[in-house]
């Protein structure tokens, strides 16, 4: 099965849970190619501008200082076909997934991709929202779920034309730790989408994925929440998870024993498998 | 004068501003909201002082100097300065607010004919003379009603009564508002007044006001389209809604649902405020002109998109946003709404020494835009005012700092 792993930012990408995930699937004897966006200085310096505003500067210092090696080379040193385009929506884009004939397409942050791409693949577009689909749309749904008390989730699903309303593969619950935050839950978040996403890759791959279509009428679109509303979320998790605080076995009890405290049994770091599935 | 320098300066950094945006995350300024409502408050303070009694309409950076009141702002600011005097403990807003009502009660029609107890609009070009206008008699009820709950005078109560037996009287046979009107057209936006009307209702107790009160809000919900877009929500013939009308509408009708518990009230202004806040999350801020399928135009090329933004229409929907967060208690609103006070702050000229300038709020963005070009409204400045104290009222509000858990459907 032939599998192209969207990205963007070749000059700088190098998370280890994209790396972790690719490798998963050459070991698996995936068929893989990469395929970059952004990939003149010009593209980069401007999609980075709008991530992260003037904080770019900062950030590519940042990422540059980081020991883990660019995927963009990583990868193209072991024979994994690379293919760079300016916009991944673009005509050139589309021409050089036609050109590649992949079976599904991975996104690994990419933004919107528009229905010309989504149109390429033969079985479909997969992805990991950070969120509980259909209930968390959109973005910063991590922090909304915490914000409204509830437990945070991956959701691997189809993607389609709309705003995360594809159909749902398979979920995950991922466990709250004493002394987390917003960037070590939404770190843990990453880090439990590989496996995630191997087994969603396996399973359609295997003809045993059983999507589940969204109603419209089901769940919200959120959108990016307000920095006063993100330090509200990290009071709240360090009120309920303190560092230091008793693991208990229960990796999502509260140290006040209030709250959800659903994932008994636990240890740190695991991931809750049980909530794969509709519920 | 012309104030030319500040003039091209200001308006080469909107433009450089706004293509900025294109590029960049929500432009916030998250810090500073005390010493932005200190300023507003200040430049509203310098309207009053060269309102001719009034509060001064705008300050024209092309006429360089302030402009003429106008009655229907001056009776929604009165409210505002006598909030912003309990807060900041200061008497001298409280004092410019019953001045500015002695001075709405001069300007009301005294007569006992059909007219009395009116506003009167600016002049009328085609009449030659000045007109009563519904909309403004029905801003300066909220003027009245709290200048008599601060002060006890029964000579504003007795004004508002005025106010309101005129705009019980010039309904027409279905109870609707169909004479005394801004350019002779029936407005959504009166449901500003209709709340002016449910507020007095709850002051006096005279069912008749809260009889064309709901009258005229359920002509405002039929003009609703399904999109939350409104027909008659233009101030002039030939033009579309502006956000500022649009808001306008969607207060009045939430308020309004706040007084009667009338589900449709909030459905219908739910039904704007959320397609709005849609258009505000993915856009980063409102233009100035919608059709009824929500795609902005220009105000002098209609065919083109217009890029300007209506700065007070989007305080209005901020305004909107957190109202709508205190009645129905749903988070994601008052999010939005604080990203709109925090891209509305980064406008503000905080340190400029041009006393029309600084704490001011621009018209539109660009400063040249198509909505009050050139010009600092004080309508603009009041909504600010009032988003930056609700905004705090907000932020120490238990049900956004320790929000109970909801009942999302989400595998537990």
């Amino acid at each position: 099965m032939k599998v192209a792993v969207l990205m963007r930012y070749p000059r700088v990408e190098r998370a280890a849970w994209k790396r972790a995930l690719i490798e998963g699937l050459l070991e698996r004897g995936y068929d893989v190619a990469l395929v970059f966006g952004e990939r003149s200085y010009a593209q980069h310096a401007r999609a980075a501008l709008k991530q992260y505003g003037l904080g770019a500067v900062k950030k590519r210092g940042e990422v540059a200082a980081r020991p883990e090696p660019r995927l963009l080379g990583h990868f193209r040193d072991r024979g994994v076909p690379v293919v760079q385009v300016g916009d991944l929506n673009g005509e050139a884009g589309v021409r050089a997934l036609r050109a590649l004939a992949p079976d599904l397409l991975l996104l690994l942050g990419t933004g919107i991709i528009r229905k010309g791409v989504l149109d390429v693949p033969r079985v479909g577009t997969v992805h990991c929202h950070q969120g509980y689909l259909p209930t968390y749309r959109g973005v910063n749904t991590i922090e909304w779920a915490l914000y409204h008390g509830d437990d945070v989730h991956i959701t691997a699903h189809f993607v389609d034309p709309g705003i995360d309303t594809g159909r749902i593969l398979q979920r995950e619950r991922v466990a709250l730790l004493p002394g987390d935050d917003v960037a070590r839950v939404r770190e843990r978040c990453q880090q439990a989408a590989v496996p995630l996403l191997l087994r969603t890759i396996d399973a359609i791959r295997d003809g045993t994925a059983e999507p589940i279509p969204q109603a419209a009428h089901e769940g919200r679109q959120y959108f990016a929440m307000h920095p006063f509303f993100v330090d509200q979320v990290n009071r709240l998790l360090r009120e309920r998870y303190p560092a230091g605080g008793p693991a208990n076995g229960h990796a999502n009890a509260p140290a006040n024993g209030q709250g959800n405290g659903l994932a008994d049994g636990l240890a740190d770091g695991q991931i809750d498998v049980r909530a794969n599935g509709r519920h | 004068m012309t104030d030319l320098p500040y003039l091209v300066r200001r308006s080469l950094r909107d433009v450089l501003a706004r293509e900025r945006m294109q590029h960049v995350p929500f432009p916030m300024k998250l810090d500073g909201d005390e010493e932005h409502l200190r300023e507003t408050m200040a430049w509203l303070l310098r309207a009053v002082e060269h309102g001719e009694g009034g509060v001064a309409g705008h300050y024209s950076l092309l006429h360089g100097r302030w402009l003429p009141p106008f009655p229907e702002t001056t009776g929604y600011v009165v409210p505002t300065l006598f909030d912003y005097a309990a807060l900041s403990g200061e008497p001298r807003y409280a004092d410019a607010a019953v001045r500015l009502t002695e001075w709405l009660r001069e300007v009301q029609h005294a007569g006992g004919d059909d007219d009395g107890g009116c506003m009167q609009g600016l002049y009328d070009r085609r009449r030659g003379k000045t007109r009563p206008i519904i909309f403004n008699t029905g801003q300066n009820v909220f003027g009245f009603l709290r200048a008599y709950a601060e002060t006890g005078e029964e000579r504003f109560m007795d004004s508002a009564r005025r106010a309101g037996d005129f705009l019980a009287r010039k309904v027409d046979a279905r109870g609707v508002w169909n004479a005394a009107l801004h350019h002779h057209i029936p407005h959504t936006y009166n449901a500003r007044s209709a709340w002016a009307l449910l507020e007095l209702h709850e002051a006096t107790g005279e069912a008749r006001y809260a009889e064309v009160a709901r009258a005229n809000l359920d002509w405002a919900v039929a003009q609703q389209a399904e999109n939350g877009w409104f027909r008659n929500a233009h101030f002039k013939p030939g033009e579309l809604p502006n956000t500022h009308g649009l808001a306008y509408t969607t207060r009045g009708l939430l308020e309004s649902y706040r007084l009667t518990r009338e589900p449709a009230y909030l459905a219908a202004a739910q039904r704007t405020a959320d397609k709005v806040l849609r258009l505000f999350e993915i856009r980063k801020h409102l233009y100035v002109f919608w059709d009824e399928g929500w795609q902005n135009h220009g105000k002098y090329f209609p065919r083109m998109r217009g890029r300007h933004v209506c700065v007070t229409g989007n305080v209005q929907f901020a305004l909107v946003w957190m109202r709508l967060f205190e009645l129905t208690g749903d988070a994601p609103y008052a999010s939005s709404a604080f990203k709109m006070v925090d891209f509305v702050k980064t406008l503000q000229d905080l340190k400029s020494r041009h006393e029309g300038v600084r704490g001011g709020v621009p018209g539109a963005f660009p400063l040249f835009g198509s909505y009050a070009s050139l010009k600092f409204p004080n309508w603009a400045a009041k909504f600010f005012a009032e988003a930056l104290m609700l905004k705090r009222r907000l932020m120490e509000d238990e049900r956004l700092v320790r929000p109970a858990p909801q009942q999302a459907e989400v595998a537990r």
